[in-house]
């Protein structure tokens, strides 16, 4: 499959899965924060400055799916094969991390003036992001001594072709 | 050091091809030549590639490459002795090299397993491949898990 069908199937996927998330997350902070026993789908933050609840609702659930575009989409940077895991994980980290403070800061998730929150889902973000970097790294030097071994085994038989050689073993 | 082979050839009615055993101490010099002897005789399914180098045409033992690469809209073939121009595509080349020998471990490169010191991975994550005449490059980390199983088969 071509790397451009790879991205579009990726991002399809990403803004159905986003949609759905953000509603979902939204509508948990948003009932979990007013705590009037009714169910909010968006902040009423959002909602005061869309002038109504089925356009803030609306915005949302389309601005959750382009995130899911970037998150999901975005991820196909791995299979760039010139690439590097640091430029590939460093990559989305930054894609990913930018559009969620776009996004944040313009779906009312939260203010300027609480800066609490945004800081500490950079520090998580980030750990996530290093974790993921660091399993892959470890993943495969461990895979690559592996393979190491598996070549000078081959290597010590005489130099007849690999099947042959494997025969030896 | 003798440098005489004490050949026997024995004939058995139970070889439907023949069947070359050495017996040898260690692995000399001497038996690696007669193990390339004797593979240039059986391999003749696989051709010698046609390349040009600063001489002009030569032919080229598959044995003797280490890689073959594309390099902008060239198709190059490295050897201990230098790099030559090979005319065709590197999916072309692929078809006739001997695929127990080589591995694709990019889009644009073939490798000589044989030619293949040591795998590696750096601190930004890319696969590097060290040959054994010191000459590097990177694998796509996609075709590792088929070097793998090239490897185990």
């Amino acid at each position: 499959m071509k790397f451009i069908h790879r991205v579009v199937i990726m991002s399809s996927i990403g803004f159905g899965i986003g949609v759905i998330t953000g509603v979902l997350i939204c509508a948990f902070s948003a009932t979990l924060s007013t705590a009037d026993g009714t169910l909010h789908l968006c902040s009423d933050a959002l909602i005061a400055s869309c002038g109504n609840p089925l356009t803030a609702f609306t915005i949302q659930a389309f601005a959750s799916g382009i995130y899911g575009i970037i998150a999901f989409g975005g991820s196909t940077v791995y299979e760039i094969e010139s690439w590097g895991l640091v430029k590939c994980t460093l990559i989305h980290y930054l894609c990913t991390m930018v559009f969620y403070y776009v996004l944040g800061f313009s779906m009312r998730w939260f203010s300027i003036s609480h800066l609490g929150e945004p800081f500490i889902m950079f520090i998580i973000m980030t750990a996530i992001y290093v974790a993921i970097w660091l399993a892959n790294f470890i993943s495969y030097k461990i895979e690559l001594e592996k393979l190491n071994r598996d070549l000078e085994e081959l290597k010590a038989a005489p130099d007849i072709g690999l099947a042959a050689a494997n025969a030896h073993k | 050091m003798n440098n005489m082979v004490d050949i026997e050839v024995v004939i058995d009615e139970n070889f439907d091809e023949p069947k070359v055993t050495i017996l040898t101490k260690e692995k000399t010099k001497q038996v690696e030549n007669i193990v390339y002897a004797i593979e240039n005789v059986t391999e003749n399914d696989f051709p010698i590639i046609p390349a040009t180098g600063d001489e002009g045409i030569e032919f080229i033992s598959q044995r003797d490459i280490v890689r073959v690469f594309t390099e902008g809209r060239k198709v190059q073939l490295q050897t201990a002795e230098g790099i030559y121009t090979v005319r065709k595509t590197l999916t072309g080349i692929e078809d006739d090299l001997n695929p127990s020998r080589f591995i694709r471990i990019s889009q644009s490169e073939i490798i000589n397993i044989y030619k293949v010191k040591r795998f590696d991975i750096n601190i930004a994550g890319t696969i590097g491949v060290e040959f054994e005449d010191g000459t590097k490059s990177w694998a796509s980390r996609s075709c590792v898990k088929a070097i793998k199983q090239k490897l185990q088969k």
